[in-house]
C-alpha cells in the first residue's frame, strides 16, 4: 500500500517538474509570444495588446502559476489560435486516439504473444531466429516509415484500404474499422516486435525454470506445462512491459494521425506546435504525462494482483 | 587493465556482413555525396518534374524536377551526422551523469534521478516538438534536443552497471589504497564497463536515426532545400494519394535499410558482450 501512495507522490512531483520543463520551454525560451503569433511585420502596439489580452506580458511566475493552478482547477485555459476552451479540442481528440490504441492493442496483444511464445518454444533453432530478426526489424523502423510503406502498398498498390482513417460522417462500425486498419497496423508492427520480444523472454525464463522440469518429470503432458506452468509464470511481465509503452504508443499516435489524417490527440499537438499555440501544445502534453502515469501506476497494481511475489519485493 | 569492448571477435554471420555492407555503404556515399551522384541534388529543372524513375532518373524526380537518386545518396549525410553528433552528446553526458549517480548514492543523486525520470516520462518525439518550437527547427537544435533527452536513458544504463562494479574487490582495494573517488571512476570503473557503453551507443545510435528522421518528417527538423531522408518524405507525402510513389518510396527505404542494419548490429554487439 505504501508503495503505491509512494508511486503516487512520486508522479505528482515528476508532473510537476514535466509542467515546468513544459512551460518554460514554449513560453519563456523564445521570448515574446505575442511576436511570435503575429511576425516580424506588426506594429509594437499590436504586439503589446495581444499580450496583454494573453496574459504573457504578466511576470513569468504569475503567469506559469496561474496556468498550473488553473490546471488543477480543471481549467484547460483557450487555444491562441483556435479561439475554444483546450477541453472542447482535448475530449474529442483524446477519445479518437483511445478508439485507435483499443484496436492497436486487441489486434497486438494476440500477434505478440502468440509470436513470442512461438519463438521461445523453438529457441535456438532457426525459427526463433526468424522471428526474433523480423521482431528486431520491425521495432527499429520509424513508424512513419512502416505507415508509408503500408499505405503505398496496401493503399495505393492494391487498393485494398482508404488512404484516410477518417470514415465519412455517418458510417457504420464495419467502415470505421476499414478506414481505422491500416494505421493501427503501423503500430501493431512497431510495437509488437518489442512486446514479442518481451514474451518470449519471459517465456524462456519459465521455460528453464526448475518448475518446469518438475512439472514434466511429474508426467504432466507438454500442453498442461505449457498453459498452467509456462505461460502463467511467463505471460506476467508482459502486463508491465505493455502499460510502459504507453508514452510510445503517443509519440506513434503523433506520426500515424499525421500520415492518415486522424483527428486524434497526436495530431493536435502536431497542428498545436506548428501554429504556435502553446495553450494547447502545454495541456496537450501535460494531459498526455498524467495519462502515461495513471497507466503505469494501473499496469503495476494489475502486475501485482497477479503474480503475488513483486508484492513483498517492495 | 583495460579491457578491450570487444573482448571476443564477433562471429561474422551472412546476416552481419549484409548489415555491416550497408551500413558502409551509407557511410561512404554520405562523406563523398555530391562526387558519386549522377546529378546535383539541389538543381530544379522545371522541364523534368515528377519523372517515374527511368535509365536517366533511376529513381525518378520530384515536384521540382530534382534526381531523387541524388538526394537520396546525398541525404544521408544529415541523419548520419545528426545522429552521430547526439549520440556522441547522450553518451558522453550521459556516462558522466551515471558514473557519479551510481558511485554517489544519495540525496543528489535521488533528486539527479527524479529530474531523468520526468524526462523519461514523456514519448522523446513530443518532449522534441517542444523543445523544437522553443528554440526553432534546424540541425543543431535537433542534435541538441536528441542528445539531452537520451542523456537520462544513458544515465540510468550506466548508474545501473556501475552500482554493480562499485561493490566488486577492485574498487575497494583501489579505496584503500586510497586512491581519490575521480581516479576510481575513471581509472578502475570506467574500463570495466566500456563493453555496456559501447552497447548502448550503438543502440542510442539506432534511436537517434529514428527520431532525427521522425523530426524530420514532421518538418521539425533539417530546412528545405537539404536534402535529408525524412525531409524529402514530408516534401512529397501529399502527392503519394496522387500514385506518384518514388519520391516518398526511396527515402523511407532508404531509411528502414539504415536502421534495421544499425540495430541488427547492435543486438549481435549486445549478445557477444554478454
Amino acid at each position: 500500500m505504501y508503495y503505491y501512495l509512494y508511486r503516487l507522490v512520486s508522479a505528482f512531483v515528476t508532473l510537476f517538474i514535466l509542467s515546468a520543463i513544459v512551460f518554460f520551454g514554449t513560453v519563456i525560451l523564445p521570448g515574446d509570444v505575442g511576436r511570435r503569433i503575429l511576425g516580424g511585420l506588426a506594429s509594437e502596439t499590436a504586439v503589446a495588446e495581444l499580450n496583454r489580452q494573453l496574459g504573457t506580458d504578466r511576470p513569468v511566475i504569475e503567469q506559469y502559476s496561474s496556468w498550473l493552478g488553473g490546471l488543477l482547477h480543471g481549467d484547460l485555459g483557450t487555444s491562441f489560435s483556435m479561439r475554444v476552451p483546450v477541453g472542447e479540442l482535448l475530449a474529442p481528440a483524446l477519445l479518437n486516439s483511445a478508439i485507435l490504441t483499443l484496436l492497436i492493442l486487441v489486434l497486438l496483444l494476440p500477434t505478440a504473444i502468440v509470436g513470442g511464445v512461438l519463438a521461445a518454444l523453438l529457441r535456438g533453432r532457426p525459427g526463433d531466429h526468424l522471428i526474433t530478426v523480423s521482431a528486431m526489424a520491425a521495432t527499429t523502423v520509424p513508424d512513419f516509415v512502416i505507415g508509408i510503406l503500408l499505405l503505398l502498398v496496401f493503399s495505393l498498390g492494391l487498393g485494398w484500404f482508404p488512404t484516410s482513417a477518417t470514415a465519412p460522417a455517418g458510417s457504420g462500425f464495419l467502415l470505421q474499422l476499414h478506414h481505422l486498419l491500416l494505421p493501427a497496423l503501423c503500430m501493431v508492427i512497431g510495437l509488437g516486435g518489442y512486446v514479442l520480444r518481451m514474451v518470449r523472454a519471459g517465456v524462456v525464463v519459465a521455460l528453464e525454470s526448475d518448475y518446469t522440469r518438475t512439472a514434466f518429470l511429474k508426467g504432466l503432458s507438454p500442453a498442461a506445462v505449457l498453459f498452467r506452468h509456462v505461460l502463467r509464470n511467463g505471460l506476467m511481465s508482459t502486463v508491465a512491459v505493455i502499460s510502459s509503452q504507453i508514452g510510445y504508443i503517443f509519440g506513434g499516435l503523433v506520426v500515424i494521425e499525421v500520415i492518415f489524417n486522424y483527428d486524434g490527440i497526436g495530431r493536435l499537438i502536431y497542428v498545436a506546435a506548428n501554429q504556435k499555440d502553446f495553450v494547447v501544445l502545454q495541456t496537450g502534453i501535460i494531459i498526455v504525462g498524467s495519462i502515461y502515469f495513471m497507466v503505469s501506476i494501473l499496469g503495476d497494481i494489475v502486475h501485482s494482483a497477479l503474480d503475488p511475489r513483486t508484492r513483498f519485493k517492495r | 587493465m583495460l579491457r578491450l569492448p570487444l573482448p571476443v571477435p564477433l562471429k561474422i554471420s551472412p546476416l552481419l556482413m549484409i548489415c555491416g555492407g550497408i551500413v558502409l555503404f551509407w557511410a561512404f556515399v554520405s562523406i563523398f555525396g555530391e562526387m558519386i551522384v549522377p546529378h546535383n541534388p539541389l538543381a530544379i529543372s522545371v522541364m523534368e518534374r515528377l519523372q517515374p524513375p527511368s535509365a536517366k532518373h533511376i529513381f525518378g524526380t520530384d515536384a521540382l524536377g530534382r534526381d531523387v537518386l541524388s538526394r537520396v545518396f546525398v541525404g544521408s549525410r544529415s541523419v548520419l551526422f545528426i545522429s552521430l553528433a547526439a549520440t556522441t552528446i547522450a553518451i558522453s553526458w550521459g556516462t558522466i551523469f551515471g558514473l557519479y549517480a551510481g558511485y554517489f548514492p544519495g540525496y543528489l543523486s535521488d533528486v539527479l534521478l527524479r529530474i531523468f525520470e520526468a524526462f523519461m516520462a514523456l514519448p522523446v518525439v513530443l518532449l522534441s516538438m517542444v523543445a523544437v518550437v522553443a528554440l526553432g527547427p534546424s540541425s543543431i537544435t535537433v542534435i541538441l534536443v536528441i542528445g539531452i533527452l537520451f542523456i537520462p536513458v544513458v544515465a540510468k544504463t550506466v548508474r545501473a552497471v556501475v552500482l554493480g562494479e562499485s561493490k566488486r574487490t577492485y574498487v575497494a582495494a583501489a579505496r584503500l589504497l586510497p586512491e581519490r573517488p575521480l581516479v576510481i571512476l575513471v581509472r578502475e570503473v570506467l574500463p570495466n564497463i566500456s563493453g555496456t557503453i559501447v552497447v548502448e551507443a550503438t543502440v542510442r545510435l539506432g534511436y537517434a536515426i529514428f527520431i532525427t528522421a521522425t523530426l524530420s518528417f514532421l518538418g521539425l527538423g533539417v530546412q528545405p532545400p537539404t536534402p535529408d531522408w525524412g525531409l524529402m518524405i514530408y516534401e512529397s507525402f501529399g502527392l503519394v494519394s496522387a500514385g506518384i510513389w518514388w519520391p516518398v518510396f526511396f527515402p523511407a527505404l532508404a531509411i528502414a535499410s539504415l536502421v534495421i542494419s544499425i540495430s541488427l548490429i547492435a543486438e549481435r554487439i549486445f549478445r557477444n558482450e554478454r
